[in-house]
Parts: C-alpha cells; structure tokens; sequence
C-alpha cells in the first residue's frame, strides 16, 4: 500500500447513473492506497458519489449520454479529487443545502460532499465550458479546514 | 439492488440487499409506492445486506416515511451497519425515522399498540 503518493489517475464516464459503482470502486481503491481506514474510504466514496450525482442530477438533468471527467490523486498531504463537467455553469450562491430540521427528501447532496471533504472548491472560471469541482481530503495529522 | 419482500407477523418486510444510491433508488422508491398505495400499516425495511447508501437512497425513505404517515402507517428500519446507520446520523435521521436494531424488534414494534 502505497502513502507517499500517486501520479493522478483520469478517467471519464458518461453521465449514466449505473457509473456510480464502478466510481465509487475506483474511489475506495485509491483511498486505500492514500492510507484511509475503512470508515473514511466509505465517506469519501460518499462525497464523490454526492458530487457526481448533482452532476447528472442538475447539471446534466439526467441526461445519460454525457460526460463526466475524474481525476484522482494522492500526495503526502492529502487525496484530491477532481470532478469536471462540460455542462452550464452554476449560480453558486445556490449550491447550498436544505436546513437538516426541513425534513423532506433530496437536498442533501452539497452538505454531505462540506461534512466529509476539507476542501470544496467550484472552480467555474478555469474553464470556457463547465466546471470543476475540486475536492481535499487531508491524510491523518492534518487539520480539518 | 434486490429487493424480496415477505409478509411476517402481519408486517410487510422488504428485505433490501445491495447498494442504494441514485441508480437503484428509484426501484425501491416504486417499492415503497406499492405498499403505501395499499396504506399497509406496517413495513419492515431490513438494511442487513445494504452495503452503501447515498442522499438520493435517504431521500427514498424520507419519502416513504411520509407516504405512509399520511394514513398513519408506520416504517421500521432494522439491521443497519455501522456504515449505513452514519449516513443516516450525518442527516440527522435517526430522530426522525424508526430505526431498531434486530427485524425481531421491529416486528415486535410493529405489533405493539398504537397511542393515541
């Protein structure tokens, strides 16, 4: 198992929701080799799942047939995720989450992908077209942002 | 995802197996549907072999949850892994949901006299 780092690893998916799993497999295999123990191996592959479906979800509007581009990698610091669609840029100011206590379903996507990484960042300027969402997950005996 | 459903002490129980996220949620959405368009009072969702679940497989039982609340039916959650039963803390569900340890206690729940 490998904790000094790895060159990132790209790969891109259509914007099926079948892909999750496969996305989710690749982001536990590379979490494990970033030195995450189980419990958070399962909620990075959460928050990766979270972003990836707000993707398809409203950026897409469920469209299957496109892409999704994700790159990941791991230094000694920490494991970085990034998630590029090629989609309409978002209002940021409405990337937020439902308030907990308003019980109905959805809306939790953008607090789940806030509690578990220690860096969200929705990059929409580094690109023409889409954006980029970059998430930082510190190794152990890093402080959480 | 499967999904086996069992009638058992008068409770229907959906005995869930795989992983719950924006691809299969819709099945057990139409799942829950089913049971809630017939008001049963009492259904058991058994999670032992649910191995991942995400905001849109939440959003499925919070859904749920209030379908059958609208006739005064009632959901358990059993069997959830340590895993599972995070997410569902991380939204603060635990309050809100029934969730029990065993499908024994649940059961037991569902037959227990309702307060008015």
């Amino acid at each position: 198992m490998q904790t000094g780092g790895i060159k990132p690893v790209s790969f891109t998916i259509a914007s099926d929701p079948k892909n999750l799993t496969e996305v989710r497999k690749q982001v536990g295999s590379i979490s494990e080799s970033a030195g995450f123990d189980h419990e958070e191996r399962e909620r990075i592959k959460l928050a990766v799942d979270e972003a990836i479906t707000n993707v398809i979800r409203h950026c897409y509007k469920n469209n299957p047939d496109k892409e999704i581009q994700i790159t990941l990698s791991h230094d000694e610091d920490a494991l970085r995720i990034s998630i590029r669609d090629f989609g309409p840029k978002p209002d940021l100011s409405k990337l937020v989450s439902r308030k907990l206590e308003d019980v109905r379903p959805g809306g939790l996507g953008c607090y789940f992908i806030r509690q578990i990484m220690n860096e969200v960042n929705y990059d929409i300027t580094s690109h023409e077209v889409g954006t980029e969402l970059k998430l930082v997950k510190f190794k152990k005996s890093q402080p959480k942002g | 995802m499967k999904i086996q459903q069992k009638i058992k002490e008068g409770a229907d129980v959906l005995e869930i197996q795989g992983e719950i996220d924006l691809y299969s949620s819709p099945e057990l959405r139409e799942c829950f549907g089913g049971l809630a368009a017939q008001k049963k009072p009492n259904i058991v969702a058994n999670l032992k072999n649910v191995s991942y679940i995400d905001s849109s497989g939440l959003a499925t039982f919070i859904e749920a949850y209030q379908k059958f609340s609208t006739y005064d039916g009632q959901l358990y959650l059993c069997h959830l892994s340590d895993t599972v039963r995070g997410v569902f803390e991380i939204a603060r569900l635990e309050d809100v949901l029934t969730i029990l340890g065993t499908e024994e206690e649940a059961l037991n729940a569902a037959k227990a006299p309702r307060a008015n």
